[in-house]
């Protein structure tokens, strides 16, 4: 592998180690109430992403409300449902502080037992 | 990958443990707590009391907490500079 290419991965994977510091930070204050600083916690992780171009994890990017940036955590901050529409199904995840709707392909295949 | 001594200036602060061990307002040696937030030239310390102590990161010398209980001393003009910035390689010599 190259130096630079070494260097890179190096890079990427102690941003994505910081993004996941940071979630964990962010939802322990959500916990607490403290919306307002997990909101900061979570733009930081953006920013992270967008300065660095590093994709923020799928996990931790379905855990944070597009609109509203809060931690969406079920039962305090969001609302999952499954919906069947005949030919297909969604997770719909619904974000109790803005009211944002976020829906996302759901195949029964994929389901961990 | 974890935080050592060697990384600690690219990795995470906020969360840390930190003292403030010298800086050149006398008023703010000795503050310790973790760290709230970070912006370009400053760290938001929440002490036990719950009070945030904003303190210049270029003028002082501070000491954190790593996860596996050690603490590293790091000089304030390493860490200046945005917290997204701060894992370019640009800011990793000097």
């Amino acid at each position: 592998m190259k130096r630079q290419s070494r260097r890179r991965n190096y890079n990427r994977d102690l941003i994505i180690q910081r993004m996941r510091i940071l979630y964990d930070l962010a939802v322990e204050d959500a916990r607490k109430g403290d919306f307002e600083h997990a909101r900061m916690l979570t733009r930081l992780i953006k920013r992270l992403s967008m300065r660095n171009r590093v994709r923020i994890p799928l996990d931790v990017k379905r855990g944070i409300c597009e609109n509203c940036d809060v931690p969406l955590i079920p039962g305090l901050t969001s609302r999952i449902r499954l919906v069947n529409d005949g030919r297909s199904s969604r997770i719909v995840v619904t974000c109790l502080v803005c009211g944002w709707m976020h829906r996302y392909p759901y195949k029964p295949s994929r389901a961990t037992s | 990958m974890r935080i050592t001594g060697k990384n600690i200036v690219k990795h995470e602060l906020i969360g840390l443990p930190v003292k403030v061990v010298k800086h050149v307002n006398r008023l703010l040696e000795n503050i310790e707590g973790r760290v709230w937030w970070e912006t370009k030239n400053m760290l938001w310390i929440k002490r036990e009391d719950s009070r945030v102590v904003k303190v210049f990161k270029a003028s002082g010398v501070f000491m954190f907490r790593l996860p596996d209980n050690t603490w590293v001393k790091v000089n304030g003009e390493l860490i200046n500079h945005r917290p997204e910035d701060r894992v370019k390689e640009a800011f990793r010599r000097g």
